[in-house]
């Protein structure tokens, strides 16, 4: 769920235009265009690191609508947390979690946005929607080869209401329009990075596979691996109720 | 010139041979007086460059702070008889005149119980302070849960930090506490005083330091002395030791010791001492079996041996007086010098008994020995010794040191050889004559197969070069592969005690050595270091002054949830029994906190919090074992069995318990302001210098410092945060980089010096080159060999590449001047006689280094293996190069 999160966010920072005179805002729009998908479903697993150094494989199916406005996640491995949930709503700001050993339905509190996602290198706010022309400004710094693939380079410099970085650098596969990495900054120091993986075309939607986010300032990878997914879903919106959370 | 003084030495043994063996007794009992006072220091931080900023600072701390010098005892066993183990032992301990302080048994609690709401959060009270509104243990448990759902189930960010995660473990000890004496009560087991251990547990937190599972305790000892003074150190670990051994004896099942930065220095200082004899003697053990082997004459192993104790204790001496003490690197100085030392006696002996056998007289034998032997001897000293030398340019001290002392050892047992060696053999002679019996001549074994091969490599020189050349270029390849080994822990010896306990502590209590320490200037710099510091990701826990003493804004803003929960206390409803009828609610609130509990711990789990979830499943028990329905479970059972007598047993621990809770929350509910002033010995020890105007953070990393991209990374950010900051890790950092540096500049310098030297003996260029042809090639050959055995490069065996430089030089020079003084031509002569000598004098030199493998200190045994190897690199590629590279060399038959 997570990584189809990211992705769709992902997603909808890239561009896809394929001439270097259209304009950034020509290439943002046709990311956001081309890219944002209405609704998906996944299966994938996240790896994460344990306080005492061991690593932890989750695995899961994420359902998202309305431009990941609306989250769900269904624990299904290991047996240990099998049938957990956590449902996000309002882009994050308000979460549920869900276990059928107590068969309560807890409401956390509001995350700050920039808080970790649990036992990761992502924060809320790096998995959670929005108009990339809306909470960046940007600028296009030129064209450069990722893993052999020609893309656009581009600062995002976010707004106001827009996350809390203070600088991104993107670069977007210059034909297929989707974002093969992301230098995020804090402070003028480079923080961490994202790398999209294994893309691949489903139903029409380019889309990363493996998405590895690497704290570089101090160490600490997370990943997240999608297996299987489908896009433009009908989901229902009672998928993303709290009363769902307790169907078995 | 050099012939003048070897023929004065040879004649000088002849006559006078009592009298220079009396003035060599007397000058080597002074230096092994001398030599007494040489002690042994193997901390690595001795071996950093002298005035280094950081290392300042870490002797700073470590003499300005109390707790920086530490005897930790640690015990492993059932709760109950660690807690009884500790209480019998501590008294003891206390007993003893180099301990300042009270043993820290448990922890001090006096401040606590004045000021422990003070000391939490505001968010935390607010959330906590319905708690104490009602005693009664149906409202009780009720504003119980609530207060765990506010707190832990609905912020899940409460358990996201090391810090956080430990203050949740500490909360779910209390309460585990607290339902395993209400699980007594139920059983008709309670009572007052488990009521009183329930209530402090509760609101205090476990008072002994022990593990989460209960299964490991420590006790601090505070000597009245730092680390730094190691003959104390030694004293007094090995009496606590003697201590802990007696009261032990009556806790069957347990097992106890020290541990600490001071036992290990204990540790270490006895492994090594015990290391620097143990291999010492192999070497010299090895040696001469190779003798007797290869010369069949129980006397030149005598002789040489003697020469070699010479020239150890002359060196042992000089050691005491420029150096004092000797480090990690330099404790295995004697092993070094037995492995090159016993080669001067080789050649002297060999050439003396070949001599004599031919009928010369003593006098000119010892002649020829020392003329023949003496030019090889002298320049493979010297470019040996300079190599070592070289090495005194480093910045770091234990290379410089080691340099110094190598050197200097080296020329001592040349010294030794060239005088006290003649002198030996010469009265050997007369006493036989005396005794008129004919001098034992060394029958030697022949080395016929090294002449035959040279023999044929000359041959087809075109053939065996390019061969050579494809082989070297191999080796390059897989030297090129070799990786770093940056854990100093595979350094470190095996098997110690202390080691064993500190790792075992490492894993109970997350309580590493390896932290990095600043020092700040007032509690309000401290607060801001360790603040910042907290939010690094890749910091685990931090410690400072400021935990104890909250800024007067945060003091502020505690204050009225401190004031509600007094008002509450002394407000309190009187204690209602629980009815029958309410037992059903009782329990549900059970059930709610159970609930409350597993949510916690599929959080936990989700979250990658250990700790958190593993106290959980105590409590919960194991969501992986369906058996296993922990404390929780076997509450339910109890109360099934008999619920009247439940009942009872509920409403006694609710009269017994509430007013308990009661007293000691009011104590605790003090809104007064913190000062310095308040904080006790034990707490203020810990982060107050000496003269209590320093304030020390100690900053614990998230994850091991030996992956050493982790070490970079929090080196760099912890500098960032304030360049003051220091602490092991930092200084091996520091160290591992200039001992690259060192080891690099140390290295070319040698090969410099080296063709010097060799410049001033042959005069012609081409003979130097030939020398340094086998050298050079031998050092790649021994780097890919190593790589090839599967080895790493260390901290320690890294300064093997310069050494190597040194030693591995005198198989070429030796060879050469065999060459030269046969005036070439017979390159199979000279391969056959002194190859001989080259074949031994490396075996020799390969013994001794490989006996350091015997060494439980694992880093010299690296050295060892790496020297072992390179000697036999730098024999193989002289033996095999020099006669190819020969043939192309026109020797004068005058160039004797």
């Amino acid at each position: 769920m997570m990584k189809a999160l990211i992705v769709l966010l992902i997603v909808f920072w890239t561009g896809s235009v394929s001439a270097q005179e259209l304009s950034v805002l020509e290439i943002i729009r046709k990311i956001d265009a081309t890219e944002r998908v209405a609704s998906s479903k996944s299966q994938g697993k996240q790896i994460i690191t344990t306080s005492g150094g061991k690593k932890r494989t989750l695995e899961m199916i994420a359902f998202s609508k309305n431009r990941n406005e609306k989250q769900l996640m269904v624990y299904t491995a290991p047996k240990r947390i099998k049938g957990d949930k956590i449902l996000m709503l309002n882009e994050g700001d308000d979460i549920w979690f869900y276990t059928p050993k107590t068969d309560r339905v807890r409401h956390l509190a509001s995350h700050a946005k920039r808080q970790k996602v649990q036992g990761s290198d992502f924060n809320y706010e790096d998995m959670a929607g929005g108009k990339i022309e809306e909470d960046y400004t940007c600028k296009l710094l030129g064209s450069e080869e990722i893993d052999g693939r020609k893309s656009y380079k581009l600062e995002l410099i976010p707004t106001e209401s827009g996350p809390h970085y203070s600088k991104l650098i993107l670069w977007a596969d210059a034909e297929r329009f989707i974002t093969l990495r992301i230098d995020y900054y804090e402070d003028g120091e480079l923080l961490k990075r994202l790398l999209c993986k294994d893309i691949r075309n489903i139903q029409g939607h380019w889309y990363a596979m493996k998405l590895i986010m690497t704290n570089l300032l101090e160490g600490g990878e997370t990943v997240f691996e999608t297996e299987e997914i489908e896009f433009d879903l009908e989901l229902d919106d009672t998928i993303f109720t709290t009363k769902y959370l307790k169907r078995r | 010139m050099r012939d003048k003084l070897l023929k004065g030495i040879a004649a000088g043994a002849d006559k006078k041979p009592v009298i220079i063996l009396l003035v060599a007794l007397v000058i080597t009992a002074i230096m092994g007086v001398m030599s007494e006072q040489l002690r042994l220091d193997m901390h690595f931080k001795n071996l950093m460059p002298q005035n280094h900023p950081m290392v300042n600072e870490f002797n700073r701390i470590v003499e300005d702070y109390t707790s920086a010098s530490m005897i930790i005892v640690a015990a492993t066993g059932e709760e109950k008889q660690l807690k009884s183990f500790a209480e019998e032992l501590a008294p003891q301990i206390r007993s003893m005149k180099n301990v300042i302080r009270p043993v820290d048994v448990t922890m001090d609690t006096s401040f606590i119980n004045r000021h422990g709401f003070m000391l939490q959060k505001a968010k935390n009270l607010k959330n906590n302070a319905d708690i104490f509104q009602d005693l009664n243990l149906i409202p009780f448990l009720t504003h119980l849960n609530d207060s765990f759902e506010k707190t832990y189930v609905q912020d899940e960010e409460s358990i996201s930090t090391k810090e956080k995660e430990n203050n949740a473990v500490a909360f779910l000890d209390g309460i585990q506490t607290w339902l395993t004496t209400l699980d007594a009560y139920i059983t008709g087991n309670g009572g007052l005083q488990k009521a009183q251990v329930a209530t402090d547990r509760f609101l205090g937190g476990e008072t002994y330091m022990i593990s989460q599972d209960k299964d490991m305790l420590l006790m601090m000892v505070q000597p009245n002395f730092t680390i730094n003074d190691l003959d104390k150190v030694l004293v007094t670990v090995d009496s606590i030791d003697a201590l802990i051994a007696e009261v032990v004896k009556n806790y069957s099942g347990l097992e106890a010791g020290t541990t600490g930065t001071m036992a290990l220095s204990r540790d270490e200082t006895v492994a090594a001492s015990e290391d620097m004899y143990i291999t010492s003697i192999i070497a010299m053990l090895l040696i001469i079996a190779l003798f007797i082997v290869s010369f069949r004459m129980w006397v030149a192993p005598v002789l040489a041996g003697i020469t070699l104790i010479v020239g150890v204790t002359w060196t042992a001496g000089f050691a005491a007086v420029t150096l004092g003490s000797l480090n990690i690197m330099t404790s295995m100085f004697a092993v070094i010098l037995i492995g090159l030392g016993v080669d001067f006696s080789i050649h002297v002996i060999s050439i003396f008994t070949e001599s004599r056998a031919a009928g010369q007289a003593t006098g000119k034998a010892l002649e020829s020995a020392l003329l023949k032997s003496g030019q090889g001897i002298i320049t493979g000293a010297f470019t040996t010794a300079a190599a070592f030398y070289t090495l005194t340019i480093s910045e770091t001290a234990g290379m410089a040191e080691f340099g110094l002392l190598a050197g200097s050892g080296v020329l001592f047992c040349m010294l030794a050889t060239l005088v006290v060696l003649p002198a030996m053999l010469s009265l050997r002679d007369r006493m036989l004559l005396r005794m008129h019996r004919e001098a034992g001549t060394a029958r030697t074994t022949e080395f016929g197969f090294l002449g035959k091969t040279a023999g044929i490599i000359a041959g087809k020189r075109t053939s065996f070069l390019i061969g050579l050349v494809i082989a070297t270029a191999l080796m390059f390849w897989f030297a090129r592969q070799i990786t770093f080994d940056y854990n100093y822990l595979n350094m470190e010896p095996e098997g110690l005690k202390s080691i064993k306990l500190q790792h075992l502590m490492e894993d109970e209590f997350e309580a590493t050595p390896d932290f990095a320490m600043i020092t700040a200037q007032s509690i309000e710099e401290s607060r801001r270091i360790a603040e910042k510091a907290k939010d690094m990701k890749m910091v685990g826990m931090v410690t400072s002054i400021s935990e104890y003493i909250p800024s007067k804004k945060e003091q502020r803003k505690r204050a009225p949830y401190i004031e509600k929960i007094r008002m509450y206390l002394k407000n309190q409803p009187l204690l209602r029994g629980v009815r029958p009828a309410q037992l059903e609610k009782f329990l549900e609130q059970v059930c709610r906190l159970q609930d409350n509990i597993i949510e916690l711990a599929q959080l936990a789990y989700l979250g990658g919090q250990d700790k958190v979830d593993a106290k959980c499943k105590m409590l919960a028990g194991d969501p992986e074992n369906p058996e296993d329905s922990g404390l929780f479970g076997k509450l339910y059972k109890d109360v099934k069995t008999d619920t009247r007598l439940a009942l009872q047993g509920v409403n006694r621990f609710q009269q017994d318990i509430a007013p308990l809770m009661q007293h000691k929350a009011l104590r605790m509910a003090n809104a007064d302001e913190i000062t310095l002033a308040e904080l006790p010995a034990t707490i203020a020890d810990q982060f107050l210098s000496k003269k209590g105007d320093k304030f020390l953070i100690t900053i614990y990393p998230k994850e091991s410092v030996w992956n050493f991209e982790f070490l970079e990374r929090f080196t760099d950010r912890m500098q960032n945060l304030d360049p003051r900051v220091t602490g092991m890790p930092l200084v091996f950092y520091v160290l591992i980089q200039k001992i690259a540096v060192d080891g690099r500049n140390a290295a070319m310098l040698t090969l410099v010096v080296v063709f010097l030297l060799l410049l001033w003996d042959f005069r012609r260029v081409s003979f130097v080159l030939m020398a340094m042809v086998p050298l050079i090639v031998g050092a790649f050959w021994m780097v890919g060999a190593m790589y090839l055995s599967g080895l790493q490069l260390t901290m320690v065996n890294l300064m093997g590449l310069p050494l190597i430089l040194g030693i591995g030089i005198d198989d070429g020079v030796h060879l050469l001047h065999r060459f030269r003084y046969e005036g070439g031509g017979n390159i199979s002569s000279v391969f056959k006689s002194t190859g001989k000598a080259v074949l031994l004098t490396s075996l020799t030199t390969m013994l001794a280094f490989g006996s350091l493998v015997f060494a439980t200190y694992r880093g010299l045994g690296s050295l060892g293996i790496a020297l072992f190897i390179g000697v036999a690199a730098c024999f193989l590629t002289s033996v095999l190069f020099l006669p190819a590279l020969l043939t192309f060399v026109k020797t004068d038959k005058g160039n004797k």
